[in-house]
């Protein structure tokens, strides 16, 4: 089945790392949005999954960071998977975001790519 | 064997268990558990009698099989690697250090131009290298159209960091300086700068408690930036 995929990042790196290795290792159709804002905004276009990354705020600072977008993406849909995509590997942040809704917490290091292709697929 | 630690930490402990223990306990193999991977501490753990350290954070896998060599044990027979489970792909899955998709478990291959987190402290060499585009060349799968992307947008981003860095120095402002680093920490990641890399997490944890340490290890982090743009700039 071919998804919708939203990556936010507001990382240029990242976008495109996440953008490439999507594109190349699946069939997907990847969105790429570069603030939570701009994802919610786009939500009417049914994504099947979101890959938000935990810190949105170092291209605008008045950006909401990855919490507040999750919480915003869960009312107006909850159903939808969101993977939190981020460089904190502490505990306390994985369970905060699986408690405010986050399907799956994958932390940024080199499997990082690979794992969220397979949970993509999944 | 945890490096800091109240009352009596890992260093101490280490060179109390070599001098006053009886044989054979005076010989039990040590490893270090560190966030550091600063020659001058790693040299300090080596001195104290520690046998092999693992950087911290750490994955399953590094501490197994280091703990497999110490104890003479094989390393293929002692980790077999995960379920496939992808909810805990991220945290047990073995690396992909050779270019293959990791589908069965794999022995890591030591990088050449990193510390390896198995080494034992004799034969550790610190290289003059801090990028390694091993990973890069393997995400980017030997495209080095793709590979010069990335090495580009590094090397752009690099200004910006300068000059928010320099701010947040000037004002002491540890929540910014953590920030910062904290977000380039993925940067690092990509052009293989693990040195670097850990030397951020250890800057991030400093920025945590306020500690002036903080600015020192931002002068050594500056100079490992310094050498990646020299190393870089030949293959961009």
């Amino acid at each position: 089945m071919v998804k919708k995929i939203f990556v936010v990042d507001d990382d240029e790196m990242m976008a495109m790392a996440l953008e490439d290795h999507l594109t190349n290792n699946t069939l997907h159709e990847i969105h790429v949005f570069r603030t939570g804002e701009d994802c919610i905004k786009n939500l009417r276009l049914q994504p099947d999954v979101i890959i938000l990354d935990y810190n949105l705020n170092s291209v605008e600072k008045e950006a909401a960071n990855g919490m507040k977008i999750l919480e915003a993406i869960k009312k107006l849909n909850r159903d939808v998977p969101v993977i939190l995509f981020s460089s904190q590997d502490a505990y306390s942040v994985a369970l905060q975001s699986i408690n405010k809704g986050a399907t799956q917490y994958v932390i940024k290091d080199e499997d990082a790519f690979d794992n969220i292709v397979a949970i993509c697929n999944a | 064997m945890d490096v800091q630690m109240p009352v009596m930490n890992g260093i101490d402990a280490t060179m109390y268990i070599r001098k006053n223990m009886p044989p054979p306990k005076n010989k039990i193999p040590i490893v270090a558990l560190t966030a550091s991977v600063l020659r001058a501490d790693l040299d300090l753990c080596f001195a104290s009698g520690m046998t092999a350290y693992v950087p911290k954070p750490f994955k399953p896998w590094q501490l197994i099989n280091t703990i497999a060599e110490v104890t003479g044990r094989d390393r293929s027979k002692v980790y077999s690697g995960t379920d496939g489970s992808n909810k805990k792909a991220h945290m047990d899955k073995e690396p992909k250090e050779n270019g293959h998709a990791n589908k069965e478990p794999q022995q890591a291959e030591p990088q050449k131009s990193a510390p390896t987190a198995t080494a034992s402290f004799s034969s550790y060499e610190l290289s003059d290298n801090v990028t390694n585009l091993d990973y890069l060349k393997k995400f980017c799968e030997g495209d080095e159209k793709r590979m010069k992307k990335y090495i580009k947008v590094y090397l752009n981003a690099l200004p910006a960091f300068h000059k928010n860095i320099d701010a947040a120095i000037e004002t002491k402002d540890f929540v910014e300086i953590a920030l910062h680093v904290h977000s380039f920490k993925p940067k690092w990641m990509m052009m293989g700068m693990k040195q670097t890399n850990e030397l951020g997490i250890k800057i991030d944890q400093l920025c945590k408690s306020q500690n002036d340490m903080a600015f020192e290890h931002i002068k050594t982090l500056m100079k490992d930036i310094h050498k990646s743009v020299k190393e870089l700039e030949v293959v961009s």
